[in-house]
């Protein structure tokens, strides 16, 4: 997969990423690249992930995601997983993966009221 | 020839006495010859000219006599000569000499010889035996020839006098008996016959002697080895002068194997009657009359009739009424020669019954081997293996059609069979979907509340109806965009340690979504269930009752419930 196939949107102050539907081991790390360089770029308050269109979760996509989203924390700002498949909950559940510092939305929406609202609940996984 | 000459006669006696001689000399009627000291033929008389066949002018002062024999008699002749002149008396007077008459032939002639006193002269006389010499030659041949006759002749051949003693055996007879010819001559002639049986067989040799001559009398001869031979005996009495009997000359024929030749054949003809008469299958014989010969006791016994009974009778009466005429048929086949093998043909017995019997049958040629004398058919019963053939063969088909009867009850009982299993399968299919359904219904999310849903729990969580529930509830939750899912345990009776990792999974799985879950229904022995199992449900949000969780979310959501004005 190539660079231009992930992209990192800054709306207002939230960074945006979108996740391929298979991410490749490469594309995985290019994301944690650009993520964190846009993070040093803008002042933003938070990342939004999406991964809704994402139907199968590895253990290093899981473990990636995981860092960013303390990487992230580091750099004064929140990590939101949004739209997981019930399917990938349920195969994560089963083997025992865990997002490290990252919150969950339902979607892209509620993720971005989260990172706004501090006071709003949400729950680090 | 002598004379005596006395000096007191006269010339005159003297003279006459000469002529006397002379004609004595001439009419003897046997052959005189005068001859010489050296031989050589003075005077003869006209006998001796006839039998020599010379003239007299032809010999008389020219032959010697010797020269006249035949050359092995010559020298004879000489040394008698010789010997009559130094020593008269030891000279043979008489002698026979062959002479050689002028055509070539012998002359055979008894000599009478004698000095002439006071001369050199001797005188011989002649008899012609010639005849007789042939006639001896002639005998002793035959004697010859019949001596050999009997030596060599194959047939023993004994010869004995009137008192029965042994005077000739030939060498057959040695060979019979072991007996040398020596060793029996003069010997009494019952000892070659077996002691126990010499006087029986003397009797029977003298009754024979009676007549002149005796043919095929069979007595038994012993050998020395103990052995008994049965001779064939034929004698002839010899006769001398056609009264007396002289000796009796008897000739055997050795038919000892001859005898055990037919004793054999007797034995083997016994034995075959026996077999014929006691075999267990039925024999028959006819004659190419169709007349029965012979009936063995396994056919009376087949038939009730009696050899006697059928023996000349045609054979028709053997068989039933209504298929004589086909077995007739083939039984006049066989007078071409046909042989039958294994054809079946019914026999009638007296008593009204028919049994079947399988034939072989033969034709029995006579001495030339083509005319048929006689047809020989041996039978077996087989009614009864024919009765028990059709009795199987019922039996068999009863057997068949239970089979059958069977098969289609089976057929029937399967068809049931099939139509039940159908009917199995279809309530299992029922059964299956059914418990889906169970499944399905055991576990309805509800959506409540705008950004609620609830999902109440009865009865034992096992693994299948966690993943139902789990899936059922984070479909819901995704298709409703809920924040808050409430799971009510009100109905689960008690909580081990897997049901409550299953739950925690559960909870999990909403969180990750980026749901919340509010445990309710938890009563106060589940609460202790869980906390001495140790199961940390720390960081998820429990309340006692359904209506406390609900009023939980609620206050999650920013919401307030309150009376109308």
């Amino acid at each position: 997969m190539k660079e231009e196939n992930i992209s990192v949107i800054k709306i207002q102050n939230v960074l945006l990423v979108t996740m391929p539907p298979d991410p490749d081991d490469i594309s995985i790390n290019l994301l944690q690249e650009k993520v964190l360089k846009n993070m040093e770029n803008y002042r933003v308050k938070g990342l939004i992930m999406d991964i809704s269109a994402v139907h199968i979760l590895d253990s290093f996509f899981a473990r990636v995601v995981a860092e960013t989203a303390q990487m992230v924390v580091l750099m004064g700002g929140k990590t939101v997983i949004a739209g997981m498949q019930p399917s990938v909950a349920i195969t994560a559940t089963q083997l025992g993966l865990t997002l490290g510092g990252a919150l969950t939305a339902l979607n892209v929406d509620l993720a971005m009221e989260m990172i706004n609202d501090p006071n709003q609940w949400g729950r680090r996984l | 020839m002598k004379s005596s000459v006395g000096p007191t006669d006269s010339l005159e006696s003297i003279l006459q006495e000469l002529r006397e001689y002379r004609a004595i000399f001439e009419v003897s009627g046997s052959s005189i010859v005068i001859i010489d000291e050296d031989t050589t033929i003075n005077r003869a008389n006209a006998e001796f000219f006839d039998l020599l066949g010379y003239a007299s002018d032809e010999i008389v002062g020219k032959q010697r006599v010797p020269e006249l024999c035949v050359l092995e008699d010559r020298d004879r002749l000489y040394d008698y000569h010789r010997l009559r002149r130094r020593a008269p008396d030891t000279a043979p007077r008489n002698y026979e000499v062959r002479f050689v008459h002028k055509n070539g032939s012998f002359v055979d002639a008894y000599v009478t010889a004698g000095i002439i006193p006071d001369t050199g002269e001797t005188v011989l006389a002649l008899v012609d035996i010639s005849e007789r010499k042939k006639a001896e030659q002639k005998s002793r041949e035959a004697n010859a020839y019949l001596e050999n006759l009997l030596k060599y002749a194959n047939g023993p051949i004994i010869v004995w006098d009137p008192n029965y003693k042994i005077t000739r055996v030939n060498r057959a007879f040695e060979r019979l008996t072991g007996l040398k010819s020596d060793e029996v001559l003069g010997l009494s002639l019952d000892l070659i016959f077996p002691k126990d049986k010499r006087d029986e067989s003397m009797v029977l040799v003298r009754r024979a002697a009676s007549k002149a001559r005796w043919e095929a009398l069979e007595l038994d001869v012993a050998h020395v080895d103990g052995t008994v031979r049965t001779v064939l005996w034929s004698a002839s009495a010899i006769l001398a002068d056609g009264i007396t009997r002289i000796v009796t000359i008897a000739q055997g024929q050795d038919i000892t194997d001859r005898k055990i030749a037919e004793e054999a054949f007797r034995e083997t003809n016994a034995y075959l009657e026996n077999l014929f008469n006691y075999a267990n299958a039925p024999i028959i014989v006819w004659d190419p009359d169709y007349k029965i010969v012979r009936f063995n006791q396994a056919f009376e016994r087949l038939t009730g009739y009696t050899s006697n009974e059928v023996l000349g009778k045609s054979l028709e009466i053997l068989f039933p009424r209504e298929n004589k005429r086909d077995s007739m048929d083939l039984i006049h086949r066989t007078a071409s020669g046909e042989r039958w093998e294994a054809v079946e043909i019914a026999i009638a017995h007296v008593d009204g019954s028919i049994r079947t019997v399988l034939w072989n049958s033969a034709a029995i040629c006579g001495v030339s081997g083509t005319n048929i004398v006689a047809t020989i058919a041996q039978g077996q019963d087989i009614t009864e293996r024919k009765k028990a053939e059709e009795a199987l063969q019922k039996s068999h088909e009863e057997l068949e059609a239970r089979v059958q009867e069977r098969t289609a009850e089976l057929q029937t009982l399967n068809q049931a069979l099939r139509v039940e299993i159908e009917e199995r399968k279809r309530a299992e299919e029922i059964i299956s979907r059914q418990a889906q359904e169970i499944l399905e219904v055991s576990t309805p999310v509800i959506q409540i509340w705008q950004g609620i849903v609830s999902v109440p729990l009865i009865g034992t969580l096992d693994s299948g109806r966690t993943q139902q529930l789990m899936e059922q509830l984070l479909q819901k939750i995704v298709e409703t965009s809920s924040f808050i899912a409430l799971i009510d345990v009100t109905g689960v009776p008690t909580i081990d340690s897997k049901t409550a990792r299953y739950l925690i999974e559960t909870i999990k799985a909403v969180h990750l979504l980026g749901a919340e879950v509010v445990l309710t229904g938890i009563r106060p022995e589940i609460a202790r269930t869980l906390v001495q199992l140790g199961i940390d449900l720390s960081n998820v949000n429990t309340r006692s009752s359904f209506s406390a969780g609900l009023l939980f979310a609620f206050n999650l959501l920013q919401l307030q419930v309150l009376p109308r004005a």
